[in-house]
């Protein structure tokens, strides 16, 4: 029955997807204007509709905000004797940097999405070459990316990026026509050059390495390690600017989150610049969700 | 008998080290808001890189003609040489090789054109090392030898300070492909064998230049060494502060012909090194 759904509505539409539950079924389909109740009139044929929801993508398409950041993503084309980087990326705007430096496959995933290893084989298995490099971006992808490296057939390059920063300063360093043993050990040596910075609100009570954090607070991690607890998201920025000795530094790139806006984040970057006059300041958007900034700093 | 050398300006050879060695050179032309100037005459180099951020409409550059050659040519045979060597920017990415080929063709006395597959001091260091040995005495043929021998040593790298000009120029097909390029990044970029190649992305500046410092280091003993800079005046004194090799203490500094200029933007260090 789900079968002949999917037949009959593959001649009115586009990107269909149905969920099922228990007795009853979410059904989602892009169509032209004119086709557009096709699917309502179609469905009602097979039982009750309990809710609808139509939304107009062309105007999400035109909008000059929006549709910026809907653009299909534009990867690199490999060849068989190229170099192919494979990068995990928690965020739209991630993914769009990525794929302007060089990416040949982006596979989404973060915090607390962590992608399989099945998934991150798909993301590689079927491009033209062999030799492949990995970019993780967080520890607990680390392992997954690993267990693909082992059990794909190509040559699979792991670098142990544990951040975006560091995966985006391994990025970097791809020279096309370069050996992939090279590529690697270039990419490797990158990953310390940048201090790496992640600012977000902490989702319950908990005491780690003696610092005590009350839910809500905005915690500060540089490199992955915890460095301070705040009331509000300026100081959290300040505190990890200030532990990773920012003024020391040349340049701070700040990624902006899906949870805050871009009006807060540009206010954000103006108070920081005002805090450390003799650094160039940029403002990225990053997409990623839970953290309200990723840092990166060299 | 005695050889004449002759390049062209974008060899960036200072004036009073080509006056010293006695070598010729054919200015390029370089036409800027509909105005042609002669690279190196009536438009100073500071001014030209003050105003390049600031032009709607890119420069241009053209290679100086094969008339311009012959003339030139004419000149140093009547003044008593009996033969010359021309030495030229990249012909992957200039056209002054070909003007001079054409030019040679038209005496009958002895020219040698030579593509010196490089451009600044890159080419500049194979006409001064041509330009000694004149002095020497030694023959056309050592000189010639002793000119690809330089060739084979002569690295030139430089990290630009934005995408921006060498994707507009669009002569080089990496740079013209990167208008994604969303992240500020500075390429590293290498000339070699007349290809500008890239050798990756700094972001920040410091980062960029320690890689080059870095490079200087890697390649070993030094016979020449210049900084070359594109109106970075401070930045290139302070590299050669921290980056000389000690047979190298006072290597030349040199503000890049507008000519370079134009395809690579303001704010770009680099260098021009022959390995021993």
């Amino acid at each position: 029955m789900l079968e002949s759904y999917y037949e009959d509505l593959e001649k009115i539409g586009t990107s269909i997807q149905v969920g099922e539950g228990d007795g009853i079924y979410r059904m989602h389909i892009h169509v032209p204007t004119d086709k557009r109740y096709e699917p309502i009139d179609y469905t009602m044929t097979l039982g009750t509709i309990s809710k609808v929801h139509i939304e107009n993508l062309m105007i999400q398409v035109d909008s000059p905000a929006g549709g910026r950041r809907e653009e299909p993503l534009k990867l690199a084309k490999v060849g068989p004797d190229d170099v192919a980087l494979v990068t995990i990326s928690p965020g739209p705007g991630f993914s769009r940097i990525f794929a302007s430096l060089g990416a040949a496959a982006i596979v989404e995933g973060g915090q607390t999405m962590n992608p399989s290893t099945q998934e991150i084989l798909a993301a590689f298995e079927d491009l033209p070459t062999d030799k492949i490099i990995i970019l993780p971006n967080n520890k607990n992808i680390l392992l997954a990316a690993k267990t693909a490296a082992e059990v794909s057939v190509k040559h699979v390059e792991v670098i142990p990026s544990l951040t975006v920063p560091q995966g985006l300063a391994a990025m970097l360093r791809l020279i096309p026509g370069q050996e992939l043993a090279d590529v690697a050990k270039d990419m490797n040596s990158a990953l310390k050059e940048v201090e790496s910075g992640e600012i977000t609100t902490a989702v319950r009570d908990v005491e780690i390495d003696g610092i005590s954090v009350k839910e809500g607070e905005i915690i500060s991690l540089h490199n992955g390690k915890l460095v301070g607890s705040n009331k509000n998201l300026k100081k959290g920025c300040l505190t990890f600017l200030k532990t990773a000795k920012a003024e020391d530094l040349e340049l701070i790139t700040m990624f902006y989150g899906e949870n805050i806006s871009q009006e807060d984040a540009e206010k954000m970057a103006e108070f920081i610049q005002e805090k450390y006059p003799d650094q160039e300041v940029e403002l990225q958007f990053g997409g990623q969700p839970h953290y309200q900034f990723i840092f990166s700093i060299e | 008998m005695s050889t004449a050398i002759v390049t062209d300006s974008t060899s960036d050879i200072p004036a009073s080290l080509r006056e010293e060695l006695g070598i010729f050179q054919i200015p390029v032309d370089l036409t800027l808001e509909d105005k042609t100037y002669l690279d190196g005459f009536d438009l100073s180099r500071n001014d030209f890189y003050t105003r390049l951020p600031t032009l709607k409409k890119l420069p241009t550059t053209a290679a100086p003609s094969s008339g311009r050659f012959q003339r030139l040519y004419g000149e140093i045979f009547d003044s008593g040489y009996t033969n010359i060597i021309s030495i030229h920017a990249a012909s992957t990415l200039s056209g002054i090789y070909n003007a001079a080929r054409l030019a040679s063709q038209e005496f009958k006395q002895v020219i040698k054109v030579v593509d010196s597959e490089q451009l600044s001091l890159g080419l500049g260091f194979q006409a001064i090392h041509a330009a000694k040995m004149v002095q020497q005495k030694k023959p056309p043929n050592e000189i010639l030898d002793a000119i690809q021998s330089i060739k084979d040593r002569v690295y030139v790298f430089a990290l630009l300070d934005t995408f921006e000009y060498i994707h507009r120029s669009g002569r080089v097909s990496w740079a013209k492909a990167r208008l994604g390029s969303i992240l500020n990044v500075k390429p590293i970029v290498e000339l070699k064998t007349g290809l500008v190649l890239n050798r990756g992305l700094a972001r920040a500046r410091s980062k960029g230049i320690q890689f080059l410092g870095d490079s200087i280091r890697e390649l070993g003993t030094l016979e020449y060494l210049a900084v070359l800079h594109t109106n970075a005046l401070e930045t290139g004194k302070r590299f050669i502060k921290e980056f000389s090799p000690p047979e190298i203490p006072e290597p030349l500094l040199v503000n890049v012909t507008t000519i370079i200029g134009t395809h690579v933007g303001p704010n770009g260090i680099g260098f021009a090194a022959v390995v021993k």
